[in-house]
């Protein structure tokens, strides 16, 4: 049996109004930078600044390269907010899609570093070595901290990590940042189809590498 | 695109499956279409198959969502150092050029009109000053432009010093019209007189010289008949 099935999302008119009053906010806020409020770009840092580095954290799996990556995302938001504009789009779109590009650069930047990891792995000839899903779910562990919620966490982490770029963001707009399908297929450039396909994949993918750990759960 | 790779080896049914399966999951689906989706999952084992790992998957994914990253203490402030040099002292202050262009900035042709002639003057005169203190500035004391600047000056001061003008002894009083004007009659008198003393001198020479070639034609002729 997996784990508890999230429930169904309906979208509320109540939700609806409360994001729509928060993007008006954050695009104010956004404003009053650009007019040199120096408190409003605080305020804009503060409230965002959790949330960027989550995303970066949960694609990168690292807390270093999160914390690199949110710096660099602040910076790059603080030269180019004259470029966002409240009538093509929201404000977390604009932000998200700005991280976004920058985890794409991170992630081609690190690929080759990657690829010659993985081929003085094949060097060392482990053959019989554990595969991916095995190496998450280490047996030696015992019961008790695969079910503790932080061990379990830091496992599902660790799967994530290993799914595909492509598939793995548009998991953590969906599943993670509870973004829609439309504001989904803004931030990655590509059609709502593919992004629903990307999510389902995702997900497909992450129970496979999660396989083993499941029985140990239940 | 990979995404679609393999649709057509599987019914139509399954591709229209695929595409509503992440509804599905998040419970988006109408009505009719949850029923219709039911239905085609129910006889299709590859379908179920999918359907049952990506609720996997998302379940896993709502579980991890509970907890968010926490992000380190010091993030913030560091963020807020690097962008406008604020809070955290032992950060790295972000350099000037790297200040975005919708920083609050004076712009004295925006700002000038609105105080006057006083004011436009007063502007132009700290952009001179800047001007010279830093770029300008540096270029006009490299050595060839230095050099190439004494070798003007000295050829102007020779050329003043032939006309009778001694850099030395200029005064503010020197240029007043009438002190210029006198200047320029010095000069033409001056060169006047040395015209007519050339003049002379030519005539004196040209004089002796008629002489001298007289004489030596009257020498010629006695000295033939004697």
């Amino acid at each position: 049996m997996p784990p508890e099935v999230p429930q169904t999302r309906p979208q509320l008119q109540g939700d609806r109004t409360a994001a729509t009053a928060e993007q008006k906010t954050l695009a104010d806020l956004a404003a009053r930078c650009l007019a040199g409020d120096a408190q409003a770009w605080e305020h804009l840092a503060r409230t965002q600044h959790r949330r960027i580095y989550g995303i970066c954290y949960r694609f990168t799996g690292s807390q270093s390269d999160a914390e690199d990556l949110a710096q660099e995302a602040f910076l790059k938001m603080y030269r180019n907010l004259a470029s966002f504009d409240p009538e093509k789009g929201n404000f977390t779109t604009w932000l998200t899609t700005l991280t976004r590009n920058l985890l794409v650069d991170h992630y081609r930047r690190s690929r080759l570093e990657r690829a010659s990891d993985s081929l003085d792995e094949g060097y060392d000839g482990d053959d019989d070595g554990p595969t991916r899903a095995e190496r998450l779910t280490d047996d030696s562990k015992t019961q008790e901290q695969h079910v503790s919620g932080l061990e379990l966490r830091a496992q599902i982490q660790e799967a994530l990590k290993q799914v595909s770029p492509d598939l793995r963001e548009a998991v953590i707009l969906r599943d993670l940042e509870d973004m829609d399908y439309k504001e989904i297929a803004e931030i990655l450039g590509v059609p709502q189809g593919t992004v629903k396909s990307r999510i389902s994949r995702g997900r497909g993918e992450l129970a496979r590498l999660l396989k083993r750990l499941e029985g140990q759960v239940m | 695109m990979s995404q679609f790779e393999g649709f057509e080896e599987r019914p139509a049914a399954c591709a229209v499956c695929e595409t509503m399966l992440p509804e599905a999951v998040d419970g988006l689906l109408s009505e009719g279409e949850q029923s219709a989706f039911d239905k085609h999952v129910a006889g299709c084992r590859e379908c179920a198959r999918e359907l049952a790992e990506a609720k996997r998957g998302a379940a896993w994914l709502s579980m991890l969502k509970s907890q968010s990253p926490e992000p380190p203490a010091g993030l913030l402030a560091r963020i807020l150092a690097e962008t406008t040099g604020g809070i955290q002292p032992d950060a790295v202050a972000a350099p000037a050029a790297s200040l975005p262009a919708w920083q609050p900035q004076p712009h004295p042709f925006v700002t000038a009109p609105q105080r006057g002639f006083a004011g436009q003057w007063a502007a132009l005169r700290k952009q001179c000053s800047d001007l010279l203190l830093t770029e300008s500035a540096r270029i006009i004391f490299q050595p060839r432009f230095a050099m190439t600047a004494a070798m003007a000056f000295f050829s102007i001061a020779l050329t003043l010093n032939l006309t009778g003008v001694r850099l030395r002894d200029l005064r503010a009083s020197n240029f007043t019209p009438s002190a210029l004007r006198r200047t320029a009659a010095n000069v033409d008198a001056s060169a006047t007189r040395m015209f007519q003393n050339n003049r002379a001198v030519y005539q004196v020479e040209s004089r002796l010289s008629e002489l001298h070639n007289d004489d030596a034609s009257n020498d010629a002729p006695s000295s033939g008949h004697r």
